[in-house]
């Protein structure tokens, strides 16, 4: 799943992948396997490529506090509109939950063709169903969840790829 | 002895006093404004005053308030500790007046070394040596001419100066009318009073200075040097003792400068004579501040003596308790004032709420704070939130223990200095020792987050943003302790550890 925030004043981007505890990130174009463990109230223990840093989080808000090694970093977590959704980049339509609910209906399969503006997915949320579509025309290339789950908030539901890409 | 103080003062410099009071046995009371009255100080005094509003002209600069809580309270002295009323003669007198100690200094003594022009012409009667430069206001009619006498790179300074207000340097001739001007109309909104004078630039200077202990009956002891030459916008950050940069015969003899100069004001209690020296160990009289300094516990650190508690016991009458043959230095201190300030845009102060604090602890470690969860920092005072203390048997020991106690240092909620301290600590120009005061000036490096570092922040951030802040691993596995965590070294992957 794609990512970008604002960290002091700065833009990054990143792509992030779940796999149980561990994480999956590349970020300027280098890949780290991360974990991170609460070990207090407000310290956690992040675990970068086997090397161990201890990291103090606090959620203010809508406002998320990091201090390492001395430096603060924050960021605002982005609303929902920002967050979920879809997203579109290099040929690559994400497509996650935009807000938290349950998915109703999985109306295509891996490997099916679609195009722009077709529906692919209708979730509930808030007793309103509403059909999310692709924003790309391409090949489903992945499918996070079955009909009957609940989602969280910008949890990924599904992604299309382009064609013409490959 | 005492029986009952008044401490005029907020933040970690009034909970210093608090603490050396109950050590002595006196009681004590606290006055706050209305910003304060959750603050360390208020909790830690036996009793607490709101003395008004936060501006500090509507509180703690209030003498006459201050002095009626004072009498109301039964209090037979007064420490004022830095900043507010604690160079204020006329604050001094009106304590005698209603026979109260002020902790410090006659009020004549603060009158004399107080103003700078006055100060340096008793450094000139006692035969203290002073930069080259005019003993007092110049004429601007005269300026020029009697800038060409010092000589070029000069300083021009607002005789009521301080903290870099007022103050400019010029380079060469051509630029003096011009930077006259300026410095004079700076002084004049900043102090008002537009009166400037003249002297020589040192060149890469360092900042020294001696901390001096005088009581009532004529003794004065020096407690040797402090360098002090790490400064942002012309205020200390870093201070350490003893110098490396001064040797053993420069130490004794600026040592005994400052008490010459102590002993011809009469001077009592806690003073400091800062000098200017250059990198040949030339050193001149720069000022005296006549209080209990900011940086004095690491004088404490390598003495082994109490300032805070010989002030209050000179004050009080008590003969000094040491001789100058009995004290020594022992091993190296350094402090760092942690500040909420952003190195990396001018320093300027962030002020907010700090909603998540932990000092360091450990062999060695002093943490002089006032700092506590939800302490807010305001535009109306300091934004130091602690000082920062180390001590080792020598100087590499003292900044490889620093590096450590920081790097345990958490603040959540405000920016802070703690990342650029840490990197200055493990900076190889620091550690050799080489420094002057446009050290960070020319280090401007260090005020940047490394790259690396802000690359595990967004990884953290990723993981958050993911995950949410509520994942908790304390509560899903509960086998997990902290224990197991402090057991563990670095680079250890997790799997390992179950």
């Amino acid at each position: 799943m794609k990512y970008t925030l604002k960290i002091n004043k700065k833009m990054v981007s990143f792509e992030l992948l779940q796999q149980g505890d561990a994480y999956e990130i590349t970020l300027d174009e280098k890949e780290y396997h991360a974990e991170l463990i609460r070990i207090d109230s407000n310290l956690y223990s992040l675990i970068v490529n086997g090397s161990t840093y201890t990291i103090a989080i606090q959620k203010e808000g809508k406002r998320i506090d990091l201090f390492f090694k001395g430096d603060l970093f924050s960021y605002e977590i982005p609303s929902v509109r920002d967050k979920g959704g879809t997203e579109n980049t290099s040929g690559i339509d994400k497509i996650s939950a935009p807000m938290p609910g349950r998915v109703v209906k999985i109306l295509k399969s891996i490997g099916d063709i679609v195009s722009e503006g077709e529906g692919v997915v209708v979730v509930e949320a808030m007793k309103m169903e509403s059909e999310l579509k692709t924003t790309i025309d391409g090949k489903i290339t992945g499918i996070s969840v079955k009909e009957g789950d609940t989602v969280d908030l910008g949890a990924h539901i599904l992604t299309v790829e382009s064609q013409d890409k490959k | 002895m005492y029986k009952k103080i008044l401490i005029a003062n907020r933040g970690e410099i009034a909970v210093r006093i608090i603490r050396a009071a109950k050590e002595l046995g006196i009681k004590t009371v606290a006055v706050y404004s209305d910003a304060d009255k959750n603050s360390l100080h208020v909790n830690l005094a036996d009793e607490a005053f709101n003395i008004g509003k936060p501006l500090p002209s509507e509180s703690y600069l209030v003498g006459k308030r201050i002095i009626s809580v004072a009498k109301k309270t039964k209090c037979d002295g007064i420490h004022p500790g830095y900043g507010f009323l604690a160079e204020n003669a006329e604050f001094a007198e009106e304590c005698e007046k209603n026979k109260i100690d002020f902790i410090g200094p006659s009020p004549e003594a603060i009158k004399s070394m107080g103003d700078k022009i006055t100060s340096r012409e008793i450094a000139k009667e006692a035969k203290v040596p002073l930069v080259p430069g005019t003993a007092g206001e110049v004429k601007d009619s005269e300026a020029l001419e009697i800038a060409r006498g010092i000589g070029y790179p000069l300083m021009i300074k607002a005789t009521a100066g301080g903290g870099g207000k007022g103050m400019r340097l010029v380079e060469k001739e051509s630029e003096f009318e011009n930077s006259l001007r300026m410095a004079k109309s700076e002084a004049k909104s900043a102090f008002n009073n537009d009166a400037v004078f003249i002297e020589r630039f040192i060149q890469e200077p360092r900042h020294i200075e001696i901390q001096i202990l005088g009581d009532k009956k004529g003794n004065v002891v020096h407690l040797f040097e402090r360098e002090c030459s790490i400064q942002r916008r012309h205020q200390k950050v870093v201070e350490e003792a003893p110098s490396p940069g001064v040797s053993e015969k420069t130490r004794i003899k600026m040592g005994e400068i400052a008490v010459k100069l102590a002993k011809k004001v009469s001077y009592s209690g806690a003073g400091t004579v800062e000098f200017i020296m250059d990198q040949k160990e030339n050193f001149y009289f720069l000022e005296m501040n006549t209080r209990v300094q900011v940086e004095h516990p690491i004088t404490e650190m390598i003495t082994g003596i109490d300032i805070v508690q010989e002030m209050i016991k000179v004050s009080y009458g008590h003969e000094l308790s040491i001789k100058q043959e009995d004290i020594s230095i022992k091993g190296h201190a350094i402090e760092c004032r942690v500040c909420a300030e952003d190195p990396d845009n001018n320093f300027l102060p962030t002020p907010g709420t700090v909603i998540y604090a932990k000092s360091p602890q450990g062999p060695g470690v002093r943490d002089d704070s006032s700092l506590f969860n939800g302490y807010e920092v305001t535009t109306f005072y300091d934004p130091m939130l602690s000082k920062l203390i180390v001590w080792s048997e020598n100087r590499e020991g003292a900044i490889k223990r620093m590096s450590r106690a920081l790097s345990e240092y958490v603040v959540l909620g405000v920016k802070t200095n703690l990342g650029f301290l840490v990197r200055l600590m493990n900076d190889k120009d620091f550690i050799s020792g080489k420094l002057d005061t446009g050290f960070i000036e020319k280090h401007k490096k260090l005020l940047k987050i490394p790259k690396d570092n802000s690359n595990i922040a967004t990884i953290a951030s990723a993981i958050i943003l993911h995950s949410g802040i509520g994942v908790d691993n304390l509560k899903r596995d509960p086998r997990f302790t902290p224990w197991k965590y402090i057991a563990r070294g670095s680079s250890v992957s997790r799997n390992s550890m179950f």
